[in-house]
């Protein structure tokens, strides 16, 4: 004990004296730890920033936490399962009752009632429902005047829209377009209860709450999913059978997002601490030369070894200290900004990050392994730790290298315990460097031989300098390589996603752009180019079984304006891709135009022993096709009555009726081997177009017509055409020839698809049910929007796979999506968001990019690499300063030269040049190990990205003229901490 | 004598460094009885301060045998060699900061040795207090080095060096940088606690008056003790192998070269000397490395076109006063004074009466605070950086108080670059400099790093330099201080030679008697 009062009675004497002597120690373990703490409160922002984005990627319809019964409400029912949300904070609560479909006359609606009516529904609905009248409101339709059934009468006040799906669990618009039945609705659920001429209808009864979005934080989502846990378990041992249903599957994807993040950040942080540790060997150094004096002295006063490292670990320990707490506070500070910045509550980011027992755990760690290394680096005789230290992470990194890359999070860490590696060999190699600098310099003028000389004569501490000046550069290059590849990565995802600049897509209600708006306004909002897209599913046989790839119907003329497209994806340029894509003729055949005066189709037909429907196609001018049925008007006499308008007859479909099909339709379910259950010969004659007052304004001969699906042609007639029909379920056709019909439809496709394509690279495909040919224009290894995981893909001319799709069903090949280029887009977004719009999906490539680069984990990760370059390269430049001003020797050397008549100009020059000869070997060797860690940024960008393997693949971006800026930064940066370096040096000649 | 403490035989010591071995200790011999106060007095580079090192345990021999106190030193491990150290050496550097901690007040540093050997903060105290009394600095217990004189601090680094009471008292240059009242004050300190507490004391010199204070005095020369110094004869020492080592001042006047001829004298009372041819004369070998008498004719052989102004040096009512914290400190105060070419003026005076610092001020280093400094008549422009370096450049040769030149260049490169600073071509700065370290007995160690040579190498190295570089003004702090006393006899010759033949203006500072008696006048600073 008496060893270490001694060496803690000096260590703290030596502070009191001097305590600059520790400010470099100290300066370094500082920034590292306000650096550490930075990242972990970083960490928690950018965990709560990921977990809220998937819970805010969920519409409010999946946030629902809601208690559900169908038993009879009483009300200690209702009052527990409100509770129960109350005791989750969920304190606004709706309650919803949904009946069963009723047959109320000859309509069927589903009655439902929620409270608070306002919040979900316009127009608001004031009225009560009475036990014998209940007004409603109609959902999606208001030609539901009177309803009524015995006992009730439901007046339809008005049609309603409803905000969200949150309430009843579905659109009731989709509902409604999807065949069930409409909904009508009351803001009287008590009252719909007692309305008893519906008690008998089966009913569930629920309470519902939200979840906000933001209300929810990283750090409350364990406790949350197991108060809901806790809530359901209780709510099943309570009367009343209510369940609790929540969204279970997002909070558990937003919590694992938070747990991932923070791990992420730590290990790209944990990795740049290294780094910073480096500088810990500068500064430790500086200390050791002043410590060397006092160890001497205590030697010779007789302190044994147990003294003399005491003293050290007590010199340590205290400047460790120093650092630690004075870290920690700047970390609190940065932690609380960080807080702010992400207008999330300081105190509970400091009571998640910093103050936590792992963070006080940490900080404490962080002391005593900093104190460790500051006494390895005052005691080390040699640098075999360094060394074995440095072939590890150069093992390491081969390693990873070997395995192309790495991708896991492990990648994020290995970087920058590359740089150190590196540091230790540009350290290990720099006396070498300094040698040689010694004898290019050995015929120059006197002072600069001098510089060179005492470079290579004392060559610890500028190598030390040199190589923590290159690690500062690599990791800056690494950061600016990550970004680059990020910025890129990001940008070749979004555009994977949104081909061109926008993407507009059918919404809940299954509305399609082109229903909304034609093309040209769609084209006049975008400001530039509209393409319209049809996405469906195409199979084809092959190895023995049927494989299903998604089809795409792509205009030819949008390849070449795709955003993102790599020369790896394909065999030329998307303008070549694009040749090959159009059909060397017009991709539809016209059918006979309808004079304008044309108010009515007349058939004849025969078709002994089957009753058949008979509907006509006709297309408008903007393509789309309307049915119009063919309606008995005498024996074997059809006729449609027409809209007026433009009409192009593209058709005319022949089905069984529709009694017939459902129970044809039943047989085929029950027996797929079953064929036909029934056909006939049909002959059609006489189909003429007539004007208003009946007078035939064109006949249509359709003798060279082409039947196809259930239809067949056996041979033409005069002015007819006679038919086989025979029923499988599908429509029969009867239309015009069309070029599809003779020809195969070029396509691209992926290579898994081309090989089970025959010598002459023909595909027989079935699309949307249609026999489709198709004739491989060019293999391509990937296409934008084709989500991952797929068998293949094949991409037609969209107008060419329309057309093949029309001549078998006509008005199946209408394109469901657009793809816009724009010119102003935010113009664009603005009227994508605003009605009628707002009822499509809508994505914008650029709010896509935006969002991926932001993404909290890889920003942050980006965040902590950048902070480390400039943190790490501000303590360089001090460490250089430091190495090349502040040591005894320099000092000593510097009054010589003076005494021997060296003026200030020739000292600044000489200072100059070393400062200049040892910032240009660090940089050019961080350089060149910023250049090999590009290696290892894919891994880390895959590492920190949200998805496992974004697509396309993350690929390396080298940022060319960032790197050199950057370098070109630091190396005029060491000068200007070199020109300071003399002035401060001047300053102090002059005080002396 | 009684009881053997320290025992060397036949230690060698070799240096290795890649400009060369250089063997510090070759064959020494030496032995000194329990409680007996031995001086080793020599010329710098003699091998003394390795001696020491040696003795402590710090450095081992290449070969040879060191016992301390019946122990075998050289063969025990490092952590016995430390242990011995701990519990039997005390050392005193030429240096007070080599024993004293600048960062505790005198009575904590004095008592250090003993709290780190584990004993009572109050017992230790106590010790202190009381070997700070008796070294008569008594009261100034709570002081910090840095408050006390050169004189007291050496003297209280005395009394940290026996607070624990060591058997044997190691002393390097214990008075090098003290003036003579300093330095007997020191040397009476060493002689009175060591022979109260029974100590053995070992002191390495280069001055004679230590070796006079001493029980008994030996010389070293070359890495050997060479004789035994007595009231008024040397008594040449004959080691255990028959080797006896005859300086040249011994052989020059009996025309003995480098052979001779050994007899049995008539009566066989001693031997009879004789040349036995072979070189002739004294002149063939340097036996060591001393000053040229002649080193102008040197610096002429390099082939230097002399031709330099003399320099008159004025100072009128010059002020210097240093500020610490509060405390203000007049070190010159109006002082005026002429300094005329061909004249050597030697500045003395205690330490800390601004000795230093008045030829700081002359040089241009240092601004007076009041006053002039005048060059020719010209007065120094204040703050003409470039004009005042440009002016040493051009007329000063300089030597510091901190003789270190630049650590990392060689002794050549050194004189080479101040040369070349100058203006000289690269081919006659090294003539010259060639020159120059061989008027100071340093040609054999002209490649050697200045960093790795001795303290008073590294001075000459200093010298050489300044003599050198000297245009009619030639500036020296203490150039005697780490010289043996024939060294600095020859020195001071060397620099009346430079005053009388070359007028030059030499402004010197020294506290040294034989460079006192040499100056043709003699200004004195009482502070």
């Amino acid at each position: 004990m008496p060893a270490l009062r001694v060496a803690l009675l000096l260590a703290l004497r030596r502070a009191r004296n001097r305590p600059a002597r520790w400010l470099l120690t100290a300066l370094g373990i500082a920034a590292a730890t306000a650096y550490g703490g930075a990242v972990l409160a970083e960490a928690t922002v950018a965990g709560d920033g990921a977990a809220r984005a998937v819970l805010r990627a969920a519409a409010p319809s999946e946030r629902v936490v809601r208690i559900t019964t169908s038993n009879v409400v009483t009300p200690s029912v209702e009052q527990a399962a409100r509770s129960s949300l109350r005791r989750l904070g969920l304190p606004t609560q709706t309650e919803v009752v949904l009946l069963n479909p009723v047959r109320m006359g000859s309509a069927i609606v589903r009655p439902a009632a929620i409270k608070p009516l306002s919040r979900w529904a316009t127009p608001e609905l004031r009225a009560p429902c009475q036990e014998h009248t209940c007004p409603m409101l109609a959902l999606g339709t208001s030609r539901l005047a009177k309803l009524r059934i015995p006992g009730l009468r439901i007046p339809v006040v008005n049609g309603a829209q409803l905000s969200s799906a949150a309430p009843l669990g579905f659109a009731p618009d989709a509902a409604i377009q999807s065949g069930q039945a409409p909904v009508l609705l009351t803001g009287d659920p008590t009252g719909l209860e007692h309305a008893s001429a519906l008690g008998g209808i089966y009913r569930t009864h629920s309470w519902f709450s939200v979840l906000p979005a933001g209300a929810l934080h990283a750090w409350q989502l364990a406790r949350f999913q197991s108060q809901l846990q806790q809530a359901q378990s209780d709510l099943q041992l309570t009367a009343g059978g209510l369940s609790l249903s929540a969204p279970f599957s997002a909070l558990a994807a937003a919590r694992a997002q938070a747990d991932a993040a923070p791990s992420r950040l730590l290990l790209a942080g944990g990795g740049a601490i290294a780094v910073l540790a480096l500088f810990l060997a500068l500064a430790a150094g500086v200390l050791r030369q002043d410590q060397q004096a006092e160890l001497e002295r205590l030697r010779a006063a007789g302190a044994v070894s147990t003294t003399l490292l005491s003293f050290v670990v007590s010199e340590a320990a205290l400047a460790c200290a120093v650092g630690v707490l004075t870290g920690g506070a700047l970390a609190l500070g940065i932690a609380a900004l960080l807080a702010a910045g992400a207008g999330l509550p300081t105190g509970a980011v400091l009571a998640h990050s910093l103050i936590t027992f792992t963070g006080l755990a940490a900080l404490a760690l962080g002391w005593l392994g900093a104190t460790a290394l500051v006494t390895l680096l005052l005691t080390a005789r040699h640098a075999g730790l360094a060394d074995a230290a440095a072939l590890a992470a150069v093992a390491a990194l081969a390693l990873a290298l070997a395995g192309g890359g790495g991708g896991d999070s492990l990648t994020i860490l290995l970087a920058p315990l590359a740089c150190l590696a590196g540091g230790v060999l540009v350290a290990r190699g720099g006396a070498s460097l300094l040698r040689a600098g010694e004898r290019v310099a050995r015929s120059g003028p006197p002072l600069t031989r001098l510089a060179f000389v005492g470079l290579a004569r004392s060559p610890l501490a500028p190598s030390l300098a040199i190589a923590f000046l290159a690690v500062s550069t690599a990791v800056g290059g690494f950061a600016l390589a990550y970004r680059a590849t990020l910025v890129r990565s990001a940008a070749d995802q979004a555009a994977d996603r949104v081909p061109l600049d926008a993407l507009v897509a059918a919404g809940p209600d299954f509305t399609t752009p082109l229903q909304l708006a034609p093309l040209a306004r769609w084209r006049s909002l975008s400001g530039g180019a509209a393409f319209p897209v049809r996405r469906t599913d195409a199979s084809y046989v092959a190895g023995g079984g049927s494989v299903t790839v998604p089809a795409l119907g792509v205009p030819a003329a949008a390849l070449p304006r795709l955003h993102g497209w790599r020369s790896s994806d394909g065999p030329a340029s998307l303008t070549q891709i694009s040749q090959k894509l159009i059909p060397p003729g017009p991709a539809r055949g016209p059918g006979p135009v309808l004079p304008a005066s044309t108010r009515e189709l007349d058939l004849r037909i025969r078709a002994p022993g089957l009753g058949l429907d008979l509907v006509a196609d006709l297309r408008a001018p903007n393509g789309n096709v309307s049915q119009f049925p063919l309606a008995a008007r005498g024996a074997g006499w059809l006729r449609a009555l027409l809209r007026p308008g433009h009409w192009e007859l593209e058709a005319v479909e022949l089905r069984e009726p529709a009694g017939l099909e459902v129970t044809a339709g039943h047989q085929n379910g029950e027996n797929p081997a079953a064929a036909t259950q029934s056909s006939t010969t049909v002959l059609l004659t006489g189909l003429t177009a007539r004007d208003q007052r009946g007078h035939a304004v064109l006949a249509i001969p359709v003798g060279g017509w082409r039947a196809v699906g259930d239809a067949s042609a056996l041979r033409s007639r005069a002015a007819g055409a006679e038919l086989r029909f025979a029923t499988t379920g599908a429509p029969g056709l009867i239309r015009p020839l069309q070029p599809v019909d003779t020809r195969p439809i070029p396509v691209l496709v992926d290579p898994q698809t081309a090989a089970a394509a025959d010598a002459r690279g023909r595909l027989e495909l079935t699309v949307d049910g249609a026999p489709v040919r198709a004739r491989i224009a060019a293999v391509l290894r990937r296409f934008p929007t084709v989500p991952p995981g797929t068998a293949g893909f094949i991409v037609a001319d969209e107008a060419e796979l329309a057309a093949a799709l029309d001549a078998w069903l006509p008005g199946q090949g209408r394109p469901d999506e657009l793809w816009l280029s724009s010119t102003r887009p935010q113009a664009l977004r603005t009227a994508l968001l605003a009605a009628p719009f707002q009822r499509l999906t809508s994505t914008l490539r650029v709010d896509l990019e935006r969002g991926l680069r932001s993404a909290g984990v890889a920003r942050a990760v980006q965040g902590a690499l950048l902070t480390a370059a400039a943190l790490s390269a501000l303590l360089a430049l001090i460490g250089l300063l430091v190495s090349l001003l502040g040591s005894t020797d320099r000092r000593r050397v510097v009054d010589d030269l003076v005494a021997q008549g060296v003026g200030p100009r020739a000292l600044r020059r000489e200072l100059a040049l070393r400062s200049l000869f040892t910032g240009v070997a660090g940089t050019v060797a961080g350089f060149a190990i910023a250049l090999a860690l590009t290696r290892l940024v894919v891994g880390a960008v895959r590492s920190a990205a949200q998805v496992a393997d974004p697509v396309p693949p993350v690929v390396t971006i080298t940022p060319w003229a960032q790197l050199v800026l950057w370098c070109l930064i630091m190396l005029g940066a060491t000068l200007l901490a070199a020109a300071l370096g003399i002035l401060g040096a001047a300053r102090e000649g002059r005080r002396r | 004598m009684s009881a053997v403490a320290v025992e060397l035989q036949q230690v060698f010591c070799v240096h290795r460094s890649a400009e060369g071995d250089a063997a510090a200790l070759q064959g020494l011999t030496m032995s000194v009885g329990t409680g007996e106060v031995v001086c080793v007095i020599g010329p710098s580079g003699a091998g003394k301060s390795t001696l020491l090192r040696v003795l402590a345990g710090i450095e081992t021999p290449s070969a040879g045998e060191v016992r301390l106190f019946g122990r075998e030193l050289g063969r025990l491990p490092a952590r016995l060699r430390a242990r011995v150290r701990r519990e039997q050496i005390g050392f005193v550097g030429q240096n007070w900061s080599s024993t004293l901690s600048p960062e505790l007040p005198l009575r904590d540093a004095v008592s250090l040795p003993l709290t780190v050997r584990g004993a009572a903060r109050r017992e230790a105290r106590a010790r202190a207090t009381a070997l700070l009394q008796a070294a008569g600095l008594g009261g100034r217990e709570r002081a910090f080095a840095a408050e006390l004189s050169g004189g007291e601090r050496q003297q209280a680094a005395v009394c940290a060096a026996l607070a624990h009471r060591p058997a044997l008292l190691l002393a390097d240059e214990p008075t090098g940088e003290l003036d003579r009242a300093s330095a007997s004050r020191v040397r009476g300190l060493i002689r009175e606690l060591a022979r109260a507490d029974g100590a053995t004391v070992v002191i390495v010199s280069h001055d004679a008056a230590t070796a006079g204070e001493a029980d008994r005095g030996l010389r070293i020369r070359d890495g050997r003790i060479e004789a035994e110094l007595g009231p008024g004869e040397e008594a040449r020492l004959v080691d255990l192998r028959g080797w006896v080592r005859l300086p040249a001042e011994l052989l020059d006047p009996t025309g003995i070269g480098q052979r001779l001829r050994v007899r049995r004298a008539p009566g066989g009372a001693g031997l009879l000397l004789t040349g036995a041819g072979g070189g002739g004369g004294g002149g063939g070998a340097t036996l060591s490395p001393e000053l040229s008498a002649d080193p102008q004719a040197e610096l002429e052989a390099g082939g230097r076109d002399v031709s330099w102004v003399p320099a008159h040096v004025s100072l009128r009512d010059v002020q210097r006063e240093y500020r610490d914290g509060p405390h203000t400190r007049v070190v010159l105060d109006g002082f005026s004074a002429d300094f005329g070419p061909g004249r050597l003026t030697v500045v003395r005076g205690r330490s800390g009466t601004g000795k230093t610092t008045l030829l700081r001020l002359v040089a241009g280093l240092e601004a007076p605070d009041a006053g002039e400094v005048l060059v020719d008549g010209t007065a120094y422009a204040p703050g003409g950086g470039e004009a005042l370096a440009a002016l040493r450049r051009e007329r000063i040769g300089y030597l510091p108080q901190d003789p270190w030149p630049v650590g990392f260049l060689s002794a050549q490169e050194n004189v080479v670059l101040a040369l070349r600073l100058r203006g000289e071509a690269p081919a006659r700065a090294g003539a010259r400099a060639s020159a120059a370290l061989a008027s100071v007995g340093l040609e054999e160690r002209a490649g050697q790093r200045v960093s790795r040579l001795s303290a008073g190498e590294a001075q000459r190295v200093g010298l050489a330099r300044a003599l050198a570089c000297a245009r009619g003004l030639l500036i020296l702090d203490e150039p005697t201080s780490r010289l043996d006393e024939k060294a600095a006899g020859q020195m001071g010759e060397l620099l009346m030679t430079a005053a009388r033949q070359r007028a030059h203006t030499i402004i010197c500072a020294s506290h040294d008697e034989q460079l006192i008696s040499r100056a043709d006048s003699v200004v004195s600073l009482s502070g």
